[in-house]
């Protein structure tokens, strides 16, 4: 979207509606917009959850449809529904065969557009709110339509998550690396059924999809719109290792480990039948209402333990 | 003398001193109700003597050995203890079977299809 579109757009929000609100559609298009365009940019991404907090650098070039992301523990490539990760041992794709249609939750919608600058280029800042929360707050290049900056805010207020770029340019540099197009492995999710355990909806998110997850588990992909989680489940086992010195949480009487990464949150937990690792990039309060509606942690009594030992 | 009581029964089972025997010797001469009381206990006491000789019943009786258990029953129980409590408190089986990378390249990978706020998508880490 050129900054005249962009202007047109906060524009129409501004006149059309009341203060503080606005339609549906105009966050749908600037969400839309926002995974569009050609740039170039180096950004830094913080999250603090508590005691809990990690921060990250990272590169990214889009140009031709397609992403690189320069991270610091590996890079991506996406294009389409192409994943390919790259590492010290090569490239190897993922590749999601089917996925049900984009929709945005309507407890979101636009706040009030106020002109701004970034990076010394002109920009606009919008909030996102849910209800009359602000959940989110973007500063958006005019011209490319791409968030130079975004915070993110938990339930109370709190800023938990931003990512700035620190490095903007439009369109693609002429020495931006090859992408890979040969892959050591290449993955295709296929679609499995839901898991019988999970509901079909959870605190405003829904489930979108099912996939088969390794080593015979499955992944449950919920979202809506703006966020969202994937809770692979499994047959319940110990705690992993990379969560034993995690952090511990509860939400009502349950206990619950968590792992924080800049863009994402990971949580394990084991009911008595199944181990559950929740991944995505939800703010806390409504990671704690999604996991009062999923299933609920629990202990094998006795017997149970017994009779799964004797006869699982 | 009057009336011996007692000292009859033990006259008749020949446990009364030489004393009390001529004490009573002298009484029973000269009393017919002592007289006629030593002739009742003589037959009650013959009457009992006459009766057969019964081996008591065996219904209700606890077989010695049975009463201490033995080793075998012991060892059987240590066992069972021991079996049960290992069950119980031995940790669960092998951690559950998620490898980290994977679950997280397979959530990028449904997240990226979907619209959304590009910049905070890229450095996803895994635990």
């Amino acid at each position: 979207m050129s900054r005249r579109g962009l202007t047109a757009l906060v524009v129409a929000v501004a006149v059309s509606l009341p203060l503080g609100a606005a339609a549906d559609d105009s966050l749908e298009e600037l969400m839309t917009n926002a995974g569009s365009g050609e740039f170039h940019a180096v950004g830094v991404v913080m999250c603090s959850w508590g005691a809990d907090s990690a921060a990250a650098t990272y590169e990214v070039e889009r140009s031709a449809g397609m992403s690189m992301v320069h991270g610091p523990d590996r890079d991506l490539m996406l294009s389409g529904s192409l994943v390919a990760v790259g590492s010290d041992s090569g490239w190897y794709a993922f590749e999601v065969a089917e996925w049900s249609s984009w929709t945005l939750s309507d407890r979101y919608s636009l706040g009030e557009p106020v002109a701004t600058s970034r990076l010394g280029r002109p920009a606009t800042a919008v909030t996102i709110l849910e209800g009359q929360r602000v959940r989110a707050r973007l500063v958006i290049d005019d011209e490319s339509t791409i968030p130079l900056v975004t915070e993110i805010f938990d339930g109370e207020g709190r800023l938990f998550r931003l990512a700035t770029l620190v490095e903007f340019s439009v369109g693609s540099r002429d020495d931006h690396p090859p992408m890979p197009t040969d892959f050591d492995a290449r993955s295709v999710m296929q679609s499995a059924g839901a898991a019988a355990h999970l509901p079909a909806s959870a605190a405003g998110y829904r489930r979108a999809d099912s996939y088969a997850a390794p080593l015979g588990g499955v992944q449950s992909y919920y979202t809506d719109g703006l966020f969202s989680f994937s809770v692979f489940e499994a047959k319940r086992g110990a705690i992993p290792v990379e969560f034993r010195q995690a952090t511990r949480f509860s939400v009502d009487g349950g206990v619950y480990r968590r792992i924080v990464s800049p863009t994402t949150v990971w949580v394990h937990w084991s009911s008595p039948d199944r181990s559950y690792v929740l991944v995505g990039d939800l703010p806390p309060d409504h990671l704690v209402a999604v996991l009062a509606e999923l299933p609920e942690p629990g202990e094998r009594g006795f017997f149970v333990r017994l009779w799964r030992r004797w006869f699982d | 003398m009057s009336h011996p009581g007692d000292l009859l029964s033990a006259y008749l089972d020949g446990e009364a001193s030489p004393a009390d025997r001529r004490l009573m010797l002298e009484h029973l001469g000269g009393c017919s109700t002592c007289r006629d009381g030593l002739r009742a206990l003589e037959e009650a006491r013959d009457a009992v003597r006459s009766l057969p000789m019964l081996e008591p019943p065996r219904i209700g009786r606890i077989p010695a050995r049975a009463r201490r258990p033995s080793v075998a029953w012991a060892l059987s129980g240590v066992a069972a203890a021991v079996i049960a409590l290992g069950l119980a408190f031995v940790p669960d089986e092998p951690e559950a079977a998620f490898d980290f990378d994977m679950l997280r390249d397979q959530h990028t990978a449904r997240l990226v299809v979907d619209p959304g706020i590009s910049t905070l998508r890229g450095p996803a880490g895994a635990p």
